[in-house]
Parts: structure tokens; C-alpha cells; sequence
């Protein structure tokens, strides 16, 4: 039972520290390119299918992300959630107007997860990036990763 | 008795055929979950998908079996006699929601947000419901056999004459909790916290 106890301790001590570890930072991208328009955290993706933003949001993921949702989003191997698989179902729905509200939905659930973190019963899983990230880089960064097939 | 072989295979052909028929012609009546044309099932103005915003919406006797609503806002929520077996609510948010008499057997919510619902009547049994928080919530009357609450959140969580048959509640909070009148057969409470918990017994820890 003891034993049990210290390897759980030891477990959420390396989980803990491994989320601390990892501040949140500012990438260093030159995000020039993109429109003002895109300065907002409301969705849906004013950036979507922005071939710049799938420049600079590959640039930036790599620097910020990938350190815990893979390399180039390829996040088969790692700690954190695929982040490709967030909203793939939407692709399919062929009616225009639930196809733009699933994708929408699916950027809320994003930007929020951003901007806010992961926190939960006092455990940061996610820090938040609201403080180091601007709306154009993160809809950049959402860009990037609904752009990057699976394999 | 030559021909013997090749009729059972002409029998196996046909029998193949008559099972995959349904199949091949979606908008058949045989699942009502599923609209005709293969788009989105939307209840009541809700669309039911990943991450679908209806905070309040009105599900109730809604078939939802098997049907992802992963990270779905449904604060709120009307659930009653909703049918979620086997669903998949893992990482959503159903504060407040009331699930009277909903079927949730072998349903995924971890991680799920479900401080302050309303579980009364409800088929919990063999769902997975590690991580998740139903701090302020009540469960009364409900079956939860073999659920899974591992690491879960119970703060002030009443639990009134529910069948606890083998449900799991290893390492979870059960602070100032609430237990009366359950089935506790082989029910786990190993690395459980139960300080100001009534009704959890010394013979639990």
C-alpha cells in the first residue's frame, strides 16, 4: 500500500513538475503577414485555410507546442492530445450551414483550451497561453494543426 | 453429393448478401439516431458532435447511444431518460445538468464536468467516469454497478439508495460526502478521502 501511495506521489510530483517546467513563451515567428482582421478570439477561424497562417502556425506550433502535442502536430506519441483529430468529423458533413457551426464549435473548444489552460482539481495539465500568445497566432496555430493530415 | 459444397457456399453467399443489404442503403429505418442522409443528428436545435455548444438544451428521451459529444457544453442541460449508452462524454461539461433516468451503461465521462447534477434513476453501470468532478451533485436511486470513479471528486456529493455493486471509488474525494441506504458489495474505496464525509464507514478504508 505504501509503496503504492509513494510511486502515485512520485508520479503526480513528475507530472507536475513536467507542466511546471514548461512555461508559457512567446514564439519568435514574424507574423507580419497576417491580416488585422484576425486580431479576435471570436471564432470561427477568421484565418482558415490561409496558406500564411499554415506558414507561421507550423513555425510557431513547433516552438511552443511541440513539446508536449508533437512535432509538426504529429501527436501519436505523445503526452498531450492529438490535436489533428480536433474537428475531422466536420469535414464530412456536407450540409454548408452545420458544416461552418461544427467548425466553429470546434475553434471555441480550441481558443478557449489556448487561451485558459488545462487546470483541474488544482493540477495545471495546460498552462494558459492568453498572456504570451496574440488571437492571430493562435488561429494561425488552429490553421496549421486542421491542415496537417493525419499521415 | 458432389453439389453439397457448392449449395452451402450459394446458401453462405445469399445469407452474406441479406445481411449486408441493410447496410448498403443508409435512411433505412433500422437505426433511428442516425438522419437519412447521414449528416449530424440535431435534437431540438443541439447538433450532436464533438465539441457542440448547447448549454440548456432540451435532450430529453434523446437516443444518443454511442454518439461522441466529447468536450460538449451542456450546462444545464435536460438529459432526462436520455439514452447515452456507450457514449462518449469525455471532457464535457454537464454542470447542473439533470439526468433523471438516463442510461449511460458503459459510457465514457472522464474528465467530465458534472458538479451539481441531478442522477436520480439513472443506469450507470460499467460506465467510466474516472477524473471527473460531481462535487454538489446527487445520486439517488441510481444503478452505478462497476463504475469506474477513480481519481473523481465528490465534495458534498449525495449518494441515497444507489446500487455501489463493485463500483470503483479508488482515490477519490469524498469530503463532506453523503452515503445512506446504498448496496455496497464490494464496492472499492481503497486511498479514498473521506474526512467529513457522513455515512462512509471505518470498514471502507
Amino acid at each position: 500500500m505504501r509503496n503504492t501511495l509513494l510511486f502515485t506521489a512520485a508520479l503526480a510530483a513528475l507530472a507536475a513538475s513536467a507542466a511546471q517546467a514548461f512555461q508559457p513563451f512567446t514564439p519568435q515567428v514574424d507574423a507580419s503577414a497576417l491580416p488585422p482582421a484576425a486580431h479576435t478570439w471570436a471564432e470561427p477561424n477568421p484565418l482558415r485555410g490561409n496558406p500564411d497562417a499554415i506558414a507561421i502556425g507550423r513555425q510557431a506550433f513547433n516552438q511552443t507546442c511541440a513539446h508536449c502535442h508533437g512535432a509538426d502536430a504529429n501527436g501519436s506519441r505523445s503526452p498531450a492530445p492529438d490535436l489533428r483529430r480536433m474537428g475531422l468529423g466536420c469535414k464530412r458533413i456536407g450540409d454548408e450551414a452545420l458544416r461552418q457551426r461544427c467548425l466553429a464549435d470546434t475553434d471555441a473548444f480550441f481558443i478557449k483550451s489556448v487561451r485558459y489552460g488545462k487546470q483541474k482539481f488544482g493540477i495545471t495539465h495546460m498552462p494558459p497561453w492568453e498572456a504570451v500568445l496574440s488571437p492571430e497566432l493562435v488561429w494561425s496555430l488552429r490553421t496549421f494543426v486542421e491542415n496537417t493530415p493525419l499521415r | 453429393m458432389a453439389a453439397h459444397p457448392l449449395r452451402c457456399a450459394a446458401v453462405a453467399l445469399a445469407c452474406m448478401a441479406c445481411a449486408t443489404a441493410p447496410a448498403q442503403t443508409p435512411g433505412d429505418a433500422a437505426d433511428p439516431g442516425t438522419p437519412p442522409s447521414g449528416e449530424p443528428l440535431v435534437v431540438n436545435g443541439c447538433p450532436i458532435w464533438p465539441y457542440t455548444r448547447c448549454p440548456g438544451a432540451d435532450l430529453r428521451h434523446a437516443s444518443l447511444v454511442g454518439k461522441n459529444l466529447a468536450g460538449a457544453d451542456l450546462r444545464g442541460a435536460n438529459l432526462t431518460r436520455a439514452d447515452l449508452r456507450g457514449a462518449n462524454l469525455a471532457a464535457a461539461n454537464l454542470e447542473g445538468a439533470d439526468l433523471t433516468g438516463a442510461r449511460l451503461n458503459k459510457a465514457t465521462a472522464a474528465n467530465t464536468d458534472f458538479r451539481h447534477a441531478r442522477i436520480v434513476g439513472a443506469d450507470l453501470e460499467g460506465a467510466r467516469l474516472m477524473r471527473s468532478d460531481f462535487s454538489g451533485a446527487q445520486f439517488i436511486g441510481s444503478n452505478l454497478e462497476m463504475a469506474r470513479f477513480n481519481n473523481a471528486w465528490f465534495v458534498g456529493t449525495r449518494f441515497i439508495g444507489n446500487d455501489l455493486q463493485e463500483t470503483k471509488f479508488a482515490a477519490t474525494n469524498l469530503k463532506n460526502a453523503v452515503f445512506e441506504g446504498n448496496f455496497v458489495r464490494y464496492t472499492l474505496f481503497t486511498e479514498a478521502a473521506m474526512d467529513g464525509c457522513q455515512g462512509c464507514q471505518e470498514s471502507w478504508k
